[in-house]
């Protein structure tokens, strides 16, 4: 999968045009990144729309990534979804610039229900990965939950290839023999 | 029919969520070129951000315009106000980037469009000739600063001394816009206002905290006056 150029994602957060293109090549991505670890269709809305605006603050900040601008957005999108799970955070978004879920209609409810519904077993590994320290966590989690290859892992979390690999080589010593990564990625790419 | 059938209107969410997107993203635009502007104007007259403005940000400001067609006009008006200076009457230059007006009450407003000041050369003498012209006594210069005798030359972190609040206030306006005050009438008698602009090298130096000094000395009288800076501190950590 291929995004912008990376001239054009540091013009992502003051440029309409350069931003819409962005925003067309990741909004499906981003959505499904959401569903993968939020089974409410509004709360999925809102999140989707903060990863966005998150996107649009830190662009200017964007000095390239080794994975591209996927797994720069993919790195907004986890610290979207772990601010969600800090009580701080679901009531600043309270005066968020966009509610997303204002945006919906009943036809995008059913939209989002699909995918959520999709991604059950997603997840449900999603949840059982929450027992491991963060640092672990978090590789396992792009690699199994989202089918990034490590070496996108480590650009999204802005640590060093070997470092990610030996962090998903404990988290998967720690999840054995739960049958984990088959499952996933070919539910992750359905 | 509840609001939520209502509302959004027809399209997927994606593309209702694109529009409201784009939105934000022409604010941050707008957000964005404004702090440009301060960043860069921060190096020429940092004092813009305190509630006393300096007058050199002024001088550099409008005297910028001032080879670009300034007309100038003196009207047949009411006496000026107490205070200002002998000769002076009432004054309206207009300028496409720039304005220059006394008002009634006896104080004068000038206004000027920030990237227009950035973009232009500095040219103090030109206002210097406006605000004399307006009735304020003042004096300026680049790269020399000036205390009349007995000064202690004290100035605050701004590079403001004792009393100029009184003569000229500021405030950032919309769209880049910067509005001044000067109050002539509280010019206290056989004083002026010196404004001293750091020349380049000297704005390299403190890093535009500050830009410009400005303080009132006494007229009629010959002044010290001195390239060296006359600020205690190395560089923008202090103001």
């Amino acid at each position: 999968m291929s995004g912008p150029a990376e001239p054009s994602v540091r013009a992502i957060g003051t440029d309409p045009v350069a931003f819409t293109a962005f925003y067309r090549a990741h909004v499906d991505e981003v959505t499904r990144f959401v569903a993968r670890r939020v089974a409410d269709p509004q709360l999925v809305a809102d999140l989707t729309a903060e990863v966005f605006l998150a996107a649009i603050e830190a662009a200017a900040r964007f000095r390239g990534s080794h994975g591209g601008p996927r797994t720069w957005l993919y790195g907004i999108a986890r610290n979207v979804i772990a601010a969600e799970f800090r009580r701080s955070a679901r009531e600043q978004r309270a005066e968020s610039l966009i509610a997303g879920r204002r945006l919906l209609d009943a036809d995008d409810v059913g939209r989002l229900m699909d995918k959520i519904d999709a991604f059950r077993q997603v997840r449900e590994l999603h949840e059982l990965l929450q027992a491991l320290p963060e640092g672990e966590r978090a590789v396992l989690e792009l690699v199994a939950v989202d089918g990034l290859t490590v070496g996108e892992a480590a650009a999204a979390l802005n640590i060093r290839q070997v470092t990610a690999r030996v962090r998903l080589h404990r988290a998967r010593q720690a999840l054995l023999p739960a049958p984990v990564q088959p499952a996933v990625a070919e539910e992750v790419w359905s | 029919m509840n609001t939520s059938e209502m509302w959004p209107p027809a399209g997927r969410f994606e593309d209702r969520l694109e529009a409201e997107l784009v939105k934000v993203v022409k604010e941050h635009a707008a957000r964005s070129r404004r702090r440009r502007w301060r960043a860069v104007a921060a190096t020429r007259r940092p004092a813009l951000r305190v509630g006393v403005l300096t007058a050199a940000t002024a001088v550099a400001a409008v005297a910028g315009f001032a080879f670009g067609g300034i007309s100038l006009s003196h009207r047949q008006a009411a006496p000026p106000p107490t205070g200002l200076a002998a000769g002076a009457g009432p004054v309206h230059i207009r300028t496409a980037a720039f304005s220059v007006d006394t008002r009634a009450d006896g104080t004068i407003r000038v206004t000027w469009d920030k990237r227009q000041y950035i973009r232009d050369s500095r040219d103090p003498a030109s206002l210097q000739q406006a605000l004399r012209a307006a009735g304020l006594p003042v004096l300026i210069k680049v790269g020399v600063f000036c205390t009349g005798p007995g000064d202690s030359g004290s100035l605050d972190a701004a590079g403001v001394g004792p009393g100029v609040g009184r003569v000229m206030t500021g405030t950032d306006g919309p769209d880049g816009t910067v509005v001044f005050t000067f109050t002539p009438s509280a010019m206290p008698a056989g004083e002026e206002l010196f404004i001293g602009y750091l020349s380049p090298a000297q704005v390299a130096i403190t890093q535009g905290r500050p830009g410009s000094v400005e303080r009132l000395v006494p007229t009629g009288v010959p002044l010290t006056c001195t390239s060296q800076l006359p600020l205690s501190h190395p560089g923008p950590s202090n103001g």
